[in-house]
């Protein structure tokens, strides 16, 4: 059983805190879904946000998303988001970032490579936000009452957007600018094209939309959160839902984890949906 | 003669002619660092900026060699980029 670490960013809005580390048990959940809803499950008694990435995200086509679970009373909100988001975060070296609590007064977060949060509350935070983070790095999401949006085009689940605007976070900035290395090189690059050929295989046609990083189809729907839920690889892997056809297939995911050095075998990738399904039961 | 560790002269540059058709999926960005063997939005000689539905480029061809230039003109999906020899 693989024993890959995560690197999780817990910020705490009430004591306007955060850490940056390593869960070591987090790697049998792959990402994404199985990894958000660990963490709800490790910080329930907080009601937190969860914001997750997988192992693909900025590594291959497609893999473009960004999985978003907050605790809310009875139920878990379970949402996809566009945009950018996802490759900031696999730059910024982080995956998953957990917020808790409720702020004081009004804020925005700044979030770094390596984890550093800059909190922003003065009065001219709104300003300085806008300025924050790495430009052309960055991807930016801001909370209001009626919903969200990241990049000023991309639209957050409506109960994720209030209850974080409800705890007084009006945004959130996340810049990345780390270097991934290719172990290995032709295979990588192979693979890399051939899902890119395989876009034809999406359940939607490509259009000239504003699209999410790494997905060049720009479909009409990418402004939209995604609300499917009946995906466990894909979610996993934070994949658009519109590229299951794809990345649903256990052999072939087992094949793009192994070309980047990640030795999982196929019956972890097998056992997904019985933990996931687990884990739901004990959020 | 001491070696430059980057080439003064690229003969080559970068240019975003048609930013109208792009969408922003950053495919640009990310494989020009194939020929560092990483993919990284750092480095890159290309930043692309969002606003709303409109995307801008600001464009570097000076910090890279050609081959990096070119990898980003072919990996554009909408042929945005152009590459102009000097």
């Amino acid at each position: 059983m693989p024993n890959f670490s995560r690197q999780v960013l817990t910020i705490d809005l009430s004591q306007r805190e955060a850490s940056y580390g390593s869960f070591a048990d987090l790697g049998h959940l792959l990402g994404g879904l199985g990894i958000g809803l660990e963490l709800l499950r490790l910080y329930r008694d907080a009601h937190p946000t969860v914001f997750s990435v997988g192992p693909l995200n900025g590594l291959f086509p497609f893999a473009s998303k960004v999985c978003c679970l907050s605790l809310l009373p009875g139920k878990v909100a379970e949402s996809y988001l566009s945009g950018q988001s996802s490759l900031m975060m696999r730059f910024a070296g982080i995956d998953a970032i957990v917020i808790k609590g409720t702020s004081p007064t009004p804020l925005y977060l700044s979030v770094y490579p390596g984890g550093v949060v800059d909190f922003l509350d003065q009065e001219d935070a709104p300003t300085k936000f806008l300025k924050s983070g790495i430009m052309g790095r960055r991807s930016q999401m801001v909370f209001s009452g009626s919903g969200g949006l990241a990049n000023e085009y991309f639209g957050i689940d409506e109960e994720t957007a209030r209850k974080l605007f409800l705890g007084n976070l009006l945004g959130l900035s996340i810049s990345g600018n780390e270097v991934l290395p290719i172990l290995k090189e032709k295979e990588y690059k192979s693979l890399y094209l051939e899902i890119l050929g395989r876009g034809g295989e999406l359940d939607v046609p490509f259009d000239g939309k504003p699209s999410c990083g790494g997905c060049p189809a720009g479909c009409e729907f990418s402004n939209l959160p995604e609300q499917k839920y009946d995906l466990i690889l894909s979610h996993c892997l934070v994949t658009c839902g519109f590229s299951a056809r794809i990345y649903e297939s256990v052999p072939f995911v087992f094949s793009c984890l192994n070309i980047l050095g990640l030795p999982y075998k196929h019956e972890d990738l097998e056992a997904l949906p019985d933990r996931i399904k687990y884990i739901r039961q004990h959020v | 003669m001491p070696q430059l560790c980057y080439p003064l002269f690229n003969m080559a540059v970068l240019s975003a002619p048609h930013m109208d058709r792009c969408i922003g999926c950053l495919l640009c960005v990310l494989k020009s660092g194939w020929t560092r063997n990483a993919v990284s939005l750092e480095g890159s000689p290309i930043k692309i900026v969002q606003h709303n539905e409109r995307f801008e480029a600001e464009i570097d061809s000076g910090v890279v060699s050609k081959p990096e230039l070119e990898q980003a003109a072919l990996a554009c999906p909408r042929n945005c980029l152009r590459i102009e020899m000097e």
